[in-house]
């Protein structure tokens, strides 16, 4: 348990003391998860949308998919997008495979289906005069989904959350296309792996601390956007 | 006519378009972003406990000092990195796997083999020695000691390098390992010592696995400095014909690099300051003459 | 005739393959205001969904001001309609950006849309809550920010879909003639979906009486009442007292009718132009309590009318008058002005129900 202690301790040290590559590894951290987590949102919010508002051949088929992609190993996401970033893969010639923007593909490929499969949820749960109230008013498509999302919006934050926690915290993904190069792709998850494979179980309990107080900065400041306007309810 | 009515087939169309344009989008973000040409940085193959031991964090930063290359080491199991090489997947290679090694240059995939450096296996246990493994006259001895005396034993049973040198050990005590005393991990040489620290039980691991973790585990160096256990690294060239990706020009940069005495005497260096002694010995082209010591097992000491 | 502003022609509505709505015929004229009234499950909320054109027909047309509204230009046609659902359904912003939606989403500039919907605002009573979260309101306001969306948009037509059901009755009483007199002043049109008769009969000019997704009946309120076609829609207007009867005798335009199960409980009543009676033929007869009025033995109703004399069986008290039911022995309900006596009514009472022979109404179909 002495790790426990010491390990939040060089936490601070870390952070106080101004350590170079821990800053790194923090600004890659966000970097990567909080541009998956942006890519899911502007993929995950306008699918589940459609999802939940659609109605085409193949939705539950659709449905049933998004489902089973919310529970999409780290590793199997890191697998996909690597067979596609391989060099003799068909986006090969890019030169994607171990860089941060890979990162960002993988972890937005696990976000997405997260944000859409609680967007579906949150649009479904919705009382379905709502959408008859805004034809009634004459609002255009857009301006339906729009004013539908709004008032879905505190389970959409919800959304964003679990999509940002889940790509924050997996490093299956993280490691096999990132490749865990230390100041490139290095991120708070597996440098712990690292840290723990090397032994140094301190370092690691500090970077798991940084890695908790930086999730939980993130999801409270995402939960406090929502509530900015969250009504009184009746 | 019915679907326009509702808005639903509309709806999906603008949707649709929506998520295309966003995917467009993104693919364009993803182009954008390969700013780092290929031909800017190298990608090694290497294994997880060369990477674990923080060498190549090391020596990346010089790299990029003086040859202007980025280098990219990504860690697997030796059995992926060559695999990875055999694919065209990365530029040059950074291995320990003497035979697989020699299986990969036999069937082409790899133009040039050279000694870096090296270090070596070690057999710890509990300090009680149950099995007076610490009295054995060779390797192969002390895993004799091991099975005979029934003493708790943890494998690897990864199919990692040090798996696979434990396997050739007990082939050639003429032993089959199972039953009771012997357990498989199926994990990483770190967490296999833990097991073995909280079993009291025997394993074999690299030294420097073993120095990193040696303040938190119950256990000691009880056999160590048999040729049979030396662990020899190689960089392997790839072969470009194999796969037009091949950056064998870089390749050949890094094994410059690594050959050179200024990175000959830093490796020998490395690890000092933390553990007190380093963790690989530099042997470049096998100056120190180890690739005769590393006498093959299949010949035991008497 | 003025022009038809929603004009239903061999609309046919189906839900899960069953017909809900048959309705061959049916119009929103502008200005005038039309009740749809029936039982639950009538069909009266599918009607007014396939009039704003939040579903298709599932056969047949709907035309909006003359345009036959298709999945092309509805979104354009419902800008001539505003609905109010039951339910005032606010979204999740200030009232003034609810109120303003309707403008906002025919693509007015929000300072035009606000200032007009804060007219309208003004208009029902609920200007000071502009600032407030929809969310916030109670069920009457609520109504009342809905109502001013649904008129901010300059609707040709209001279709209101039991818009005060949920409302409390007093709430209910200060809504009714503001929107009544709302539609008056700005002359558009509404149709009113409600099973309140008293709501249906205080809001519109004309009555459509639905059953089984059809319409049975449709006229003048008060016409509808003095005389319902059927039986049954005598009923579903809630006309108090329904008689079987029997023609006893033809005395030149009136008839005497013998009430079944009432041994020799008789009245007179007029003969409809151009119906033919004969003696022993059985005949319905409705007669709205308003017809009637209930004395005490000693006073004389008018001359000519029809005098029964019965005993009391009920009493319920309203702020015209008592109701009441006297047997006579033939239940008839009446009205009873307050006594000048301050005596009240009692069960058990003698009353003299008296009503003139024109107002009972022989019903031409006697299903």
């Amino acid at each position: 348990m002495n790790e426990l202690a010491s390990g939040l301790g060089e936490a601070a040290g870390l952070l106080l003391g101004g350590n170079p590559e821990v800053w790194t590894i923090i600004s890659l951290s966000l970097r990567v998860s909080l541009s998956a987590t942006a890519i899911a949102l502007l993929l995950g919010v306008p699918a589940g949308a459609m999802l939940a508002l659609a109605r085409f051949r193949g939705r539950s088929l659709a449905v049933g998919a998004v489902y089973a992609g919310m529970g999409l190993p780290p590793i199997v996401a890191g697998l996909i997008v690597s067979l596609f970033l391989w060099r003799n893969g068909p986006l090969g010639a890019m030169g994607l495979l171990y860089t941060p923007t890979a990162m960002i593909g993988a972890q937005a490929l696990i976000a997405t289906p997260i944000v859409a499969g609680l967007t579906f949820a949150a649009m479904n749960a919705l009382d379905p005069r709502y959408r008859l109230q805004l034809l009634a008013l004459g609002a255009g498509r857009a301006q339906t989904i729009w004013w539908l999302l709004r008032e879905a919006r505190l389970p959409l934050v919800a959304a964003v959350i679990a999509g940002f926690g889940a790509v924050i915290s997996e490093v299956g993904a993280a490691i096999m296309v990132g490749g865990n190069i230390k100041g490139e792709t290095r991120v708070l998850t597996t440098a712990t792996v690292l840290e723990v494979s090397r032994g140094h179980f301190q370092t690691a309990f500090a970077l798991s601390f940084v890695l908790l107080g930086l999730t939980y900065l993130v999801t409270v400041s995402l939960a406090f956007l929502g509530r900015q306007q969250q009504p009184a309810r009746r | 006519m019915r679907s326009f009515w509702s808005r639903r087939g509309s709806l999906a169309v603008t949707v649709a378009l929506f998520f295309g344009l966003l995917g467009a989008a993104a693919v364009a973000a993803f182009a954008q972003e390969s700013t780092p040409a290929p031909s800017g940085s190298i990608i090694l193959a290497t294994t997880t406990s060369t990477a674990d031991s923080g060498l190549l964090d090391a020596l990346a930063p010089r790299f990029l000092a003086e040859t202007g290359l980025t280098l990219k080491p990504i860690a697997v199991g030796s059995g992926a990195a060559l695999e990875l090489g055999e694919r065209g997947e990365a530029d040059v290679l950074l291995v320990h796997s003497p035979a697989a090694e020699q299986a990969f240059m036999d069937e082409g995939f790899g133009t040039e083999r050279r000694t870096i450096m090296y270090n070596d296996f070690i057999i710890v246990g509990p300090p009680s020695d149950p099995a007076q493994v610490a009295e054995a006259s060779s390797s192969v001895d002390a895993m004799t000691r091991i099975a005979n005396a029934g003493a708790v034993f943890v494998s690897r049973g990864d199919d990692s390098g040090t798996h696979a040198l434990e396997k050739r050990l007990w082939e050639s005590a003429g032993i089959t390992p199972g039953g009771a005393w012997y357990t498989e991990s199926g994990t990483g040489m770190g967490d296999t010592l833990n097991i073995a620290s909280e079993r009291d039980g025997y394993t074999i691991s690299d030294r420097g696995t073993f120095l990193s973790l040696r303040d938190r585990l119950a256990l000691e160096i009880l056999f160590e400095g048999d040729p049979a256990l030396l662990n020899i690294y190689h960089v392997i060239l790839l072969n470009p014909e194999n796969s037009p990706a091949i950056n064998s020009e870089a390749g050949r940069v890094f094994l410059d690099f690594m050959l050179e005495p200024a990175t000959q005497q830093f490796i020998g260096g490395f690890g000092v300051e933390e553990f007190g002694e380093p963790l690989f010995t530099p042997c470049g082209d096998n100056s120190c003459g180890v690739e005769t010591i590393a006498t093959p097992i299949a010949t035991p000491s008497p | 005739m003025t022009s038809a502003i929603i004009q239903f022609s061999g609309v046919i509505a189906r839900a899960a393959g069953q017909v809900i709505l048959d309705v061959p015929e049916f119009v929103v004229a502008a200005g005038e205001t039309i009740a749809l009234i029936g039982p639950n499950g009538a069909g009266k909320s599918t009607l007014l969904h396939l009039a704003a054109l939040l579903r298709p027909p599932d056969a047949g047309i709907v035309t909006i001001n003359e345009t036959i509204a298709t999945g092309k230009n509805a979104a354009a046609l419902r800008r001539s309609l505003s609905v109010v659902f039951q339910e005032p359904i606010l979204f999740d912003a200030s009232v003034m950006a609810n109120a303003a939606a309707g403008l906002r989403f025919q693509g007015e500039p929000r300072a035009v849309a606000e200032r007009r919907a804060g007219l309208w605002l003004e208009w029902f009573g609920v200007q000071g809550l502009a600032d407030r979260k929809a969310r916030s309101l109670s069920g009457g306001e609520a109504s009342r920010v809905a109502l001013a969306r649904a008129f901010s948009t300059d609707p040709a037509v209001l279709l209101l879909d039991e818009p005060f059901s949920a409302l409390d009755a007093p709430t209910r009483a200060s809504l009714l003639p503001a929107l009544r007199a709302m539609l008056n002043d700005t002359r558009a049109a509404a149709l009113l979906v409600t099973h309140d008769l008293h709501e249906a009969f205080a809001f519109a000019d004309r009555i459509a009486v639905m059953e089984m997704g059809h319409i049975i009946a449709r006229g003048d309120a008060q016409e509808l009442i003095a005389r319902p076609p059927t039986r049954r829609v005598a009923e579903l207007l809630g006309i108090e007292t329904i008689l079987r009867a029997r023609v006893a005798g033809i005395e030149g335009r009136e008839t005497r009718l013998e009430i079944d199960g009432a041994r020799g409980a008789s009245l007179r009543a007029s003969i409809p132009a151009g119906t033919l009676l004969r003696p022993g033929d059985h005949v319905t007869v409705t007669l709205p309590a308003g017809a009637t009025r209930a004395f005490r033995p000693g006073s004389n109703g008018p001359r000519g009318a029809n005098a029964l004399p019965g005993r009391v069986t009920g009493v319920m008290a309203r702020p015209s008058g008592a109701q009441l039911v006297v047997a006579t022995p033939a239940h008839i309900v009446a009205l009873a002005a307050w006594d000048v006596c301050e005596t009240r009514w009692a069960i058990g009472d003698c009353a003299i129900v008296s009503f003139p022979p024109a107002d009972v109404h022989i019903v031409p179909d006697p299903t």
